[in-house]
């Protein structure tokens, strides 16, 4: 079914309308529309061709969306399951909040990426900006290429591949070898989504405590330590 | 001269711990507050009194009108505030769910949304519910938008604003940690703000972002603390908010760092002057935003002095943590109430009839207040009504001055 929209409600209603009626549908000639794609919690694969703007495939649950073309900020903001795959470049805050599912960026993000995420996958097959997951506590991120500063700030869980160079690590984050496990999770992920790189040349980044905030508790007198959440 | 017994125990705390005192519930006794103004009810030189129990007098508030397609209905102005779900025990939350489904006042889930059997209340009494959008998403995801009367965008609260905090590995229990999509034995952590809001333009588009989700049915409302009062509001105007409530530095307050706390922000008698500027000079009114002033409000009284100062609401929530246990208080704080502590003893349905009970008093104080000054609905009701008793009140309110009857010269122009 075909149908001419121009406007994000539209659009989205459009998708929403097509969702009961087919799981694959696609959309085109999308023009830095806001918040398309949103709070999807079907199984659907929905195709997207054009430039996206801010929130593309925010807090989806279900859906596999694909956008042929460049996205703005905040890419799968708060999702929790599903998964985006972008083909070319997009703004920073992709995956921010994140606690499920998998994002895949083919081009750089322009930014950090992941910032306060729980869960889930995000990699980008490009560089990244400052931040990158700055306070998250669980989930993985892969970066192909380089990383600017500050990388995993202050990260309480979760784990930081980088393939290529970066300016400086976050505070509270630790520079371990990959082990078996590692190698394995990043070569299935090259593979399946077709990234030309090799696990061997990854450094994997961690948490240096994963409590750093109890651990300041640990010279509290413990009348006081219920005072404290 | 002795120095006071809390300066003491201040320094003590920190000299020991290297830590601030923690306090519960804001600070009471900041100026200036309600109790600097009084209601000048009518009698023969002003309008007539009504008759409270003979007239029908309007008090209902709606938001959303006109700007959603399901706006939100209250028959009095009187909003339940946003508690946290690590602030309040389970029975206090439920609790407070019956109340609502009673009062038809949405109960505010706070951050980190709705446990399970907390869902399952609310669907089986169909009550309202407005969830919370935080700087921090826990418990938050796209069917917790769906299922909301309203959303509120948390920007700042009460007298922490912009306060960002860890979440202590073993603070919450695990059933809990789950629930907040937290992994098990980490530290978690509360950013001061949005990581994706950095301008007005910005909030903008979360209004977008959640419309959008929430099918443009549901009102959305931006809750700010008290910062730059008059340009945050205008910005929250200028992004599309539906409603804003102020939450002021009377408000909130569950384990805070005290000094901090009493230190930061203003009043809802200071702050409101420029919030109702705010809203004048955004057309606010007439575009159907509402403003609701959360802080230091425990009576009907309290909430018809900042109506008539040009509020459309008011929201509560330390008479409302009150009411769930107002038999067991000790140093100031309800038993059984906030989270860690034991609930065993709070019974849901009694401590939801008190709370009923406080706010129908509450709304039927309200109605006779405006009964006495003359006025049929809240709507009619204007700062004539009042009187500041003090200067300072008079000062940072622009309220005639009671005795002196006009107001301060620096309000002349």
């Amino acid at each position: 079914m075909e149908e001419k929209v121009s406007k994000t409600p539209d659009i989205n209603r459009a998708i929403a309308l097509q969702m009961k009626q087919s799981k694959k549908i696609k959309i085109s000639g999308l023009k830095s529309h806001d918040a398309i794609a949103v709070g999807i919690d079907a199984e659907i694969e929905l195709t997207v061709e054009g430039e996206a703007g801010d929130y593309f495939g925010a807090l989806n649950s279900g859906a596999i969306v694909k956008l042929n073309g460049n996205g703005g900020r905040f890419v799968g903001d708060s999702m929790t399951g599903g998964g985006i795959i972008v083909t070319g470049f997009i703004g920073g805050g992709a995956g921010d909040y994140m606690k499920g599912g998998i994002i895949v960026v083919k081009g750089n993000v322009k930014g950090a990426c992941g910032r306060m995420m729980a869960g889930g996958v995000i990699i980008v097959d490009g560089n990244v900006g400052d931040n990158v997951g700055l306070n998250m506590c669980g989930g993985d991120i892969i970066v192909i290429g380089d990383a600017a500063g500050a990388i995993g700030n202050y990260m309480t869980g979760g784990r930081i591949y980088i393939g290529g160079e970066h300016a400086s690590l976050g505070l509270n984050t630790t520079i371990t070898d990959l082990d078996m496990q590692d190698v394995n999770l990043l070569d299935t992920y090259f593979n399946h989504y077709g990234i030309s790189s090799h696990s061997t040349i990854f450094k994997k980044i961690v948490p240096t405590s994963a409590t750093p905030f109890s651990d300041e508790l640990e010279n509290v007198d413990d009348s006081h330590k219920g005072d404290r959440l | 001269m002795k120095i006071p017994d809390h300066i003491v125990d201040e320094v003590r705390q920190r000299s020991l711990t290297s830590n601030p005192r923690m306090a519960t519930f804001a600070h009471q006794e900041r100026h200036p507050n309600l109790d600097e103004i009084t209601i000048m009810p009518t009698q023969l030189n002003g309008p007539r009194a009504r008759d409270f129990h003979t007239e029908v007098i309007a008090t209902d508030l709606v938001i959303g009108e006109g700007r959603c397609s399901k706006p939100l209905s209250l028959d009095f102005p009187i909003m339940f505030g946003g508690m946290s779900i690590w602030d309040l025990t389970q029975n206090a939350r439920m609790a407070l769910i019956k109340a609502s489904s009673g009062l038809f006042i949405p109960f505010n889930a706070g951050a980190g949304g709705l446990r399970v059997p907390e869902r399952n209340a609310i669907k089986e009494m169909d009550a309202p519910i407005i969830h919370q959008w935080t700087p921090a998403r826990l418990g938050m995801d796209a069917d917790a938008l769906r299922e909301s009367s309203a959303v509120e965008i948390q920007l700042g609260r009460g007298m922490v604003t912009s306060l960002g905090s860890p979440i202590y590995k073993g603070s919450m229990d695990l059933e809990l940690t789950e629930h907040l999509g937290l992994p098990p034995a980490v530290d978690g952590y509360r950013p001061p703000r949005h990581l994706d809001i950095e301008s007005p333009k910005d909030l903008k588009k979360v209004i977008t972002l959640i419309r959008e989700i929430t099918s443009y049915d549901i009102p959305i409302i931006v809750k700010i603390g008290t910062a730059n009062v008059y340009g945050d509001i205008r910005y929250c105007v200028k992004a599309g908010a539906d409603a804003v409530v102020l939450d002021t530095s009377e408000a909130g307050g569950y384990k805070y760092p005290q000094a901090i706390g009493n230190g930061i922000g203003l009043t809802s008698l200071a702050a409101i002057t420029p919030a109702v500027q705010a809203f004048t000079d955004t057309n606010a009114k007439g575009d159907n935003v509402k403003l609701i002033i959360s802080g230091g409000v425990i009576t009907g009284v309290d909430a018809f002095k900042l109506l008539a100062l040009g509020a459309d609401g008011v929201a509560i929530g330390r008479g409302l943590c009150l009411a769930l246990n107002s038999d067991e208080v000790e140093d100031g704080i309800p038993q059984g109430v906030f989270y860690g502590t034991d609930d065993k003893t709070l019974d849901v349905d009694f401590s939801a009839q008190n709370v009923i009970n406080y706010v129908r008093s509450m709304a039927t104080e309200l109605a006779h207040v405006t009964a006495m000054t003359g006025n049929s609905s809240l709507e009619t009701v204007t700062k004539d009504c009042l009187r500041a008793v003090t200067y300072n009140a008079a000062a940072v309110t622009g309220l005639k001055l009671a005795g002196y009857e006009r107001n301060l010269l620096m309000w002349e122009h």
